[in-house]
């Protein structure tokens, strides 16, 4: 199937938007619909892209591709390129998803309501344009892009201690692009004929990289890790995530949560495992270890919490641990699942966000003590936090499930003991997110809760949209697993892997 | 001297009729608007004929003088590298012309004068990016410098008045110390002529023994260290916050663009005229030099709670990075020789355009500041997006090209120079560079913060208008910005070319 600049209208659609927001005087609830609309056509063409994709392309090949020079000169050469494959095309859609749900959860947004709308669509081409482009360059141009938006809609729409925690948030991120672009510029010089282009660079994987050497080509390696594992986050460079939820505002969070922690796992598997696989399997150790102490911490940390929103931070941390399991395993199943804990994760992580801003909304409270009954109160959300929640801690039929067996399969043969403790993650999910659902959800109807009322059909259609996300790949994950061994047996069979 | 060869000293030498014109403009009328347009349209003379004679050069890209029969070429230069810098100079003039205009108060009685002294200090400037004899740059310096001491005296109060006295003592000795290191090249040599000097250094034999020579270690030292002071760069860099605190922000900004884009291009010609048949280590001084602009300056930049301080530490800090391009110019190969290359250099100069672009927004903006609000302080700048949201939103994007984030042409350029370093073997010190721009996107966006902050009551009265000519200057360096962030292609190969031509690499 082939239609022409179809990614490029994907990802640049949200900005275009924007743009006409810049310029023309709309009125707030037009700015609203306009969005909405926007969104929903874009989370339809994303669709379209995913349900579509060509499941038997070899390694480095991608779909939809555009391709324009844009860079030219003796040293610096670049593109405007773009495609996506089994990896990205999930995550694609699931970022275009998300935005629809991060428009409607922003339907409440009373003070400065276009400005708001801009920087979010702004951040929705970013990160599109992050899962999308194939040339270094303009991946980091994509990734820096991000940043502004992110940034201004914490500390302008935010709660709490929204200016420490914005500003966390973009130190953070900075250092992170530090590396990344350190990683970007020697994989760049050292490539022989210099170049950007992903698509080259994955084909020559073994071949290009030879003049930095093992250790030149670990450097490299690392950089690119340190910075990916900051956006993922990891132990022990997560301490901006839990603020930076917990003072987001809603959409900002689901966005946050559900979209932007995957940018750091995708950057993984498309640079660090795909272009260097002898530093992924001689470092695995140590990949597979951060991972089990991100998960156990994380886990540990969710325990105590007493913030709705940093607990569900916290537990991020954790699921994203499981991802870093996944890729250090380097089988097929593990990388697989990880692929897969990332867009899982985004669906759930992103349900529960709009959940919890729902009942932050309506009761004014997300300190778990302050709460308690909301079943009787709000059924419709509650219904769909106990779905998320089960989703999270892992319950056959729901998606959490899949991703984690296979990350555990891929993983259990390499690291018998390490998977073992990872496991234990799992159990403590169990832990807190019942324990959540009892004190939240249960038990006599607080005080600060004695007069919420339920979703209303707007704010309850995303919730639905995610749910039957979460059930469907939970029952037939075979569609989202055929789209993901596209781009990931390639790369594992590319170097002698199971 | 015929038409043709007029034709090509055209744009210098406008610039300077042009100010003579402005003084007497200036006696015959009463309406200073009239002025300001009156120059402005002016001002696109130079331009024009610096767009003409981009058309005529073709694929040599160099434009020959009729007069002397080829030695005259050796003394002043028409060719890519000079008219881009050329260019990028009349280009700043005017946009300092543009933010002037709304910053002099109307009882300001100078401003005829004003405007020629600007003009003056741009044809020094021109002077500078054109000429490849020693005597004329250095009547090219002393052109460019004066008349900003004088300019920043202009204003007759207390603080101007020290600032300028600084300047102008910085200025002198600075000229001095260059003109120490020219008289030692040019006794070694032998001549003054730079293009010959090169040639002389080489059949005056084995340049590894020259490398040894005191002298030249002296000379190349002596001119590194008087080019320091003019491109503001640790640790030479002392006089540039009290300058930039005192000084009318305007003329700041002109400085900070037009002379340092000048004293790069002096720098540049030398470096890849003489002192790449010099072997004595000046790409690990300039290395040195770099690292301490970008630490300095960045480090200091952030305790500052004036703004034109902490954009005065800022452009050291620029300065820093880019010394890193000129550092990365030369190689060593076979020990005792230098290897140079072309893309250094251009990503030098390309990093200046991208620069002057950024910092001319931001001080455009900091006039409009200065007029409106109560002082200089970051924290005057507070709600400015309520009080005057264009202007927020373009200094907001000209603080993010100048921490590096895309797409501004800044994060091209700090790309280029950083591709460039670690293509030439100087990975360590783009480490360094990276580490700093980290930093340094503390306090840029410190500001951001601040003018986007709106939790304070403030009411509508408080709204502030900006001059629709400074407006226009806004929106000019702001599509500059953006546009060479998205589209640079074009802009560098021209350089590419230019560098080459100057380096003789072809």
């Amino acid at each position: 199937m082939d239609y022409p600049a179809i990614l490029s209208i994907v990802i640049w659609l949200p900005f275009l938007l924007a743009i006409i927001f810049l310029v023309t005087p709309l009125k707030d609830t037009l700015v609203k619909q306009a969005a909405l609309a926007i969104t929903l056509i874009d989370a339809v063409l994303a669709s379209l892209l995913f349900f579509n994709i060509d499941k038997s392309m070899p390694l480095g090949g991608f779909q939809w591709v555009d391709r324009i020079i844009w860079i030219d000169t003796a040293l610096l050469k670049s593109q405007y390129l773009v495609g996506v494959d089994g990896l990205s095309a999930p995550l694609v859609m699931l970022t275009a998803v998300l935005g629809v749900c991060a428009v409607v959860a922003s339907w409440h947004i009373k003070i400065r309501v276009k400005e708001y709308f801009i920087w979010l669509l702004i951040l929705q081409t970013a990160i599109l344009g992050v899962f999308t482009s194939l040339d270094l360059l303009l991946f980091f141009l994509f990734w820096e892009l991000e940043l502004i938006p992110m940034y201004m809609l914490i500390s302008g729409w935010g709660s709490g201690r929204k200016e420490y925690s914005s500003m966390k948030f973009l130190i953070f991120t900075i250092l992170g692009s530090a590396f990344i672009i350190v990683g970007i510029l020697t994989t760049f010089i050292t490539s022989d004929p210099h170049t950007l282009d992903m698509t080259m660079l994955i084909l020559n994987s073994g071949g290009n990289l030879v003049q930095l050497g093992f250790y030149g080509a670990t450097f490299v390696y690392f950089c690119f890790f340190i910075g990916f594992a900051i956006k993922l986050p990891v132990w022990p460079i997560h301490t901006w995530l839990p603020d930076a939820h917990t003072d987001a505002p809603t959409a900002a969070s689901v966005i946050l949560a559900g979209v932007m922690l995957k940018m750091g796992g995708y950057g993984l598997i498309r640079i660090n495992v795909t272009m260097f696989p002898l530093q992924t399997v001689a470092y695995s150790y140590l990949i597979v270890a951060l991972g089990v102490i991100s998960v156990l911490y994380g886990a540990f940390m969710t325990l105590k919490q007493t913030d709705l929103k940093r607990l569900i931070a916290y537990s991020s941390v954790s699921h994203m641990g499981l991802v870093l399991v996944g890729i250090g395993s380097f089988t097929a199943s593990g990388l697989t699942g990880a692929g897969m804990q990332l867009f899982t994760h985004g669906t759930i992580t992103g349900l529960l966000f709009l959940c919890v801003g729902l009942i932050y909304e309506k009761a004014h409270t997300r300190s778990i003590p302050d709460l308690g009954g909301l079943f009787i109160r709000m059924p419709v959300v509650a219904i769909t936090f106990t779905i998320a929640g089960l989703a999270s801690l892992g319950l056959p039929a729901l998606s959490g499930f899949v991703s984690e067996i296979l990350v555990f399969a891929g993983a259990f043969s390499g690291f018998p003991l390490m998977t073992i403790l990872a496991v234990l993650g799992i159990i403590l999910a169990a832990g807190y997110i019942l324990w959540m659902i009892e004190r939240v959800l249960f038990g006599e109807v607080k005080p600060s809760v004695q007069n919420v009322s339920d979703a209303t059909v707007l704010e309850a259609f995303p919730l639905v949209l995610l749910v039957l996300m979460i059930i469907g790949i939970g029952i037939f994950p075979g569609i989202l697993i055929g789209v993901l061994d596209q781009a990931i047996l390639p790369i594992v069979a590319n170097f002698g892997g199971a | 001297m015929n038409i043709y060869d007029l034709f090509l000293i055209g744009p210098g030498l406008s610039v300077v009729l042009i100010g003579f014109v402005a003084l007497v403009v200036d006696l015959l009328t009463k309406n200073k608007k009239v002025l300001v347009w009156f120059i402005l349209a002016l001002l696109l003379v130079p331009l024009s004929i610096c767009v003409v004679q981009l058309q005529m050069i073709g694929g040599s890209g160099t434009l020959d003088m009729t007069l002397g029969s080829g030695t005259l070429d050796d003394v002043y230069n028409v060719d890519l590298f000079s008219i881009v810098l050329q260019m990028l100079v009349v280009f700043a003039a005017m946009i300092t012309v543009m933010i002037s205009s709304s910053y002099l108060p109307n009882e300001f009685s100078m401003k005829g004068e004003y405007y020629t002294l600007m003009l003056f200090s741009a044809s020094g400037m021109m002077t500078l990016v054109s000429a490849s004899e020693l005597i004329l740059l250095y009547i090219g310096l002393e052109l460019t410098g004066l008349p900003i001491a004088l300019l920043i005296a202009l204003t007759l109060t207390r603080s101007a008045a020290s600032g300028a006295l600084k300047f102008l003592v910085i200025s002198a000795l600075s000229s001095a110390i260059t003109l120490y290191g020219m008289a030692f090249l040019f006794g070694f040599t032998g001549t003054t002529i730079i293009p010959e000097m090169s040639r002389s250094i080489v059949t005056q034999g084995s340049i590894a023994t020259l490398g040894t020579n005191t002298i030249m270690l002296v000379a190349v030292s002596l001119i590194i260290v008087g080019i320091g002071f003019k491109l503001s760069v640790v640790p030479f860099h002392m006089w540039v916050p009290d300058v930039y605190e005192s000084g009318p922000p305007p003329i700041v900004g002109f400085l900070s663009v037009a002379s340092k884009a000048a004293a790069f291009a002096l720098l540049l010609r030398i470096v890849y005229q003489v002192f790449g048949d010099i072997y004595v280590n000046w790409p690990l001084i300039i290395a040195v030099i770099a690292t301490g602009s970008m630490i300095i300056g960045n480090i200091m930049a952030m305790v500052q709670t004036n703004i034109k301080r902490m954009l005065g530490f800022s452009t050291i800090a620029h300065a820093g990075y880019l010394l890193i391009g000129v550092a990365a110019i030369a190689t060593v190969s076979s020990g005792t020789n230098f290897t140079l290359n072309i893309d250094s250099g251009s990503a030098v100069l390309f990093y200046l355009v991208t620069y002057a672009f950024a910092n001319l927004t931001i001080f455009a903006g900091i006039t409009v500041g200065a007029n409106n609000l109560q002082g200089d302080d970051i924290s005057h700048y507070k709600s400015m997006i309520r009080k005057s949201p264009q202007l927020a939103i373009m200094m907001s994007v000209a603080l993010i090209a100048l921490i590096g984030i895309p797409p501004t042409g800044i994060f091209i350029s700090k790309f280029y120079v950083f591709s460039a370093a670690v293509e030439y073997g100087l990975t360590w010190l783009v480490i360094v560079g990276v580490i700093n721009s980290v930093i340094s996107a503390y306090y840029y966006v410190r500001v951001i913060k601040i003018m986007f902050q709106t939790d304070l009551s403030d009411d509508e009265s408080n709204k502030i208008e900006t001059p629709p000519l400074t407006l226009l200057a806004l929106y000019l360096t702001t599509a500059g910005t953006i546009w060479l962030g998205i589209s640079p292609s074009s802009l560098i190969k021209m350089i590419e070319q230019g560098v080459a031509l100057i380096s003789g690499l072809n």
